[in-house]
């Protein structure tokens, strides 16, 4: 449940990133529109029911469900595609760790990761190679 | 041969000031010890020992009083219900004094000998000086977990006098719990905050407590009225989004908290003091002492806080699951205790207050092994001017308030 002050906080920082037309965000989720280097659009919903003190879910609600190179969808927990069990047909993505959480990383930054994951599940479309590829490179 | 019966002050005097001639009880007795505790109410804490019948008779005059013994056995010929009666107190008021007494039926050569379980003003005489013992009656505290470290810091607070507590766990006692817990396997399958309510009592009867098992991230008005309507809060939870909702709340109703865990497999642990106006829990993100990797005990709350990954082997997650020997959580708990008290003490005229001028740090570390996060420190038994901290000792470190902290900047 977040507080007044941080609502105005996290609105703040995620309009200097992105136009106050992408994103909606209430006390209980920010959905925002996201678009590639591809000009693909996709929609992501965070869960903030007990932000900023746990994880947010983050979903991808369109497409729905994300589809993945062989055309499965990306439903399923899995450590080399970077995914969580999804929920309601929407593929939930892994972002930040649990031990790598604390209430002073902001909104904007988990959509910077989301908008990080985008750009690699389009390179696993393109060349089949499993998501972790190009992340654990990226943090490496 | 002597046998031993305690009773409870407060029920005799009802019994005593009823209109009833005689009352039914129990008695649990110690097979072989010849120890009893008789109660005429249900006891606020379920008792340990056997049961047996116990008649509470009121008697008229002095000769029934000493003639008791017939009279109990032409009741037990008489209604069945008494035949399996396993002890007898009889009570007569003589020139405004109480005469009391027990027999065992059917064993009319043992002696028993009654004693009074001490009131409430006699219960802490001997910590008296030492600690305020009047002021940590009226002060409250609200435990938030009660694990092997909540539990045990409850217990350790009633005993030191503390009067007035709530107690907040969702969690059941479960068989992997109890090598480190205060609870035996009899009480397998309690709610823990039941458990522990009852280890209060049996330290002090006339401790006030409230119980709420709920899993406070799904109840945070709850646990904000709790913070805001206590001294001190106790955050001993096993997850890291619950010490920051009571890190926030702490901070908002400018409370002081007490923050203590075990880092993996206890191979040392820390405490944290969060006062008005200095460093909060939010603020040790970043700091060298500090480590964000967590013992993990419990594998269903471990799945279910993201702790272990949805994504990681039943076999690999069982591997992750590593809890420590309950000794090595033991200092950690001692130094929360303490604190407390010195907490609950301020304003007191007492000896712990002495205290004030060295446990004045922000947080304190303790290493039980040199492994993982400690591998650096120094060996116990070779620490050549003492450059480097070892183990088995406690640190106190001073870290300043971070003037960016997202939570505590504008308190």
């Amino acid at each position: 449940m977040m507080t007044e002050e941080r609502l105005k906080d996290e609105f703040y920082l995620l309009s200097q990133a992105f136009s106050v037309k992408q994103f909606k965000l209430t006390s209980n989720t920010l959905t925002i529109a996201l678009q590639t280097n591809s000009k693909k659009i996709y929609t992501v919903r965070i869960d903030l029911a007990n932000h900023p003190y746990e994880v947010p879910k983050v979903f991808i609600t369109n497409p729905k469900p994300l589809l993945d190179r062989s055309g499965n969808p990306m439903l399923d927990a899995s450590h080399p595609m970077h995914t969580l069990g999804g929920e309601n047909g929407c593929t939930r993505i892994c972002h930040y760790g649990a031990s790598q959480w604390h209430p002073g990383v902001y909104l904007y930054q988990v959509v910077v990761k989301v908008r990080v994951w985008l750009e690699v599940y389009e390179n696993h479309l393109k060349t089949g190679y499993p998501l972790d590829k190009y992340l654990t490179t990226a943090a490496g | 041969m002597e046998s031993l019966l305690y009773l409870y002050q407060y029920q005799i005097q009802k019994f005593v000031n009823s209109s009833a001639g005689s009352q039914l009880g129990v008695a649990y007795e110690w097979k072989g010890e010849d120890v009893y505790h008789a109660y005429l109410e249900y006891p606020q804490i379920a008792p340990s020992g056997y049961a047996v019948a116990c008649l509470f008779l009121k008697a008229a005059c002095k000769a029934d009083y000493e003639n008791a013994e017939c009279f109990a056995g032409n009741l037990m010929n008489q209604d069945a219900s008494m035949a399996r009666l396993g002890m007898v107190v009889v009570f007569c008021m003589e020139n405004g004094r109480l005469l009391k007494r027990a027999f065992v039926p059917n064993d009319s050569a043992r002696c028993v000998r009654i004693e009074y379980v001490p009131d409430k003003s006699n219960l802490y005489t001997r910590s008296k000086g030492l600690i305020e013992v009047g002021a940590l009656e009226k002060r409250h505290v609200l435990i938030v977990g009660l694990g092997s470290g909540g539990a045990t810091i409850a217990v350790e607070l009633a005993k030191a006098g503390v009067g007035n507590f709530a107690l907040v766990d969702f969690d059941r006692l479960e068989l992997h719990n109890i090598a480190r817990h205060i609870a035996g396997v009899n009480e397998l399958g309690r709610l823990k905050t039941n458990i522990v309510r009852d280890a209060i009592l049996g330290k002090n009867p006339y401790a006030n407590i409230s119980t709420h098992p709920v899993d406070i991230m799904k109840d945070i008005p709850l646990i904000e009225q709790l913070v805001s309507g206590t001294d001190l809060v106790i955050a001993a939870t096993d997850s890291l989004p619950s010490r920051y909702l009571l890190n926030s709340l702490i901070i908002k109703h400018k409370k002081t908290g007490l923050f203590g865990r075990a880092v993996t497999r206890a191979e040392g642990g820390d405490v944290l003091r969060v006062r008005p106006g200095g460093p909060c829990y939010a603020c040790l993100k970043g700091s060298q002492w500090y480590t964000q990797e967590e013992e993990i005990t419990d594998l269903r709350r471990a799945r279910e806080t993201g702790v272990i990954p949805a994504y990681t082997s039943e076999e690999d997650a069982d591997a992750m699951v590593q809890v420590g020997l309950s000794t090595d959580i033991a200092p950690i708990n001692t130094m929360v205790v303490k604190l407390a008290i010195q907490e609950l003490s301020r304003g007191t005229e007492c000896l712990i207050t002495t205290l004030d001028k060295e446990l004045d740090y922000d947080f304190y570390m303790w290493a039980n092994r040199r492994e993982l996060h400690f591998a650096n420190w120094a060996p116990f038994n070779h620490n050549p001017g003492r450059k480097k901290p070892t183990i088995l000792q406690w640190y106190g470190v001073k870290f300043p308030k971070s003037c960016d902290c997202h939570e505590c900047r504008n308190y």
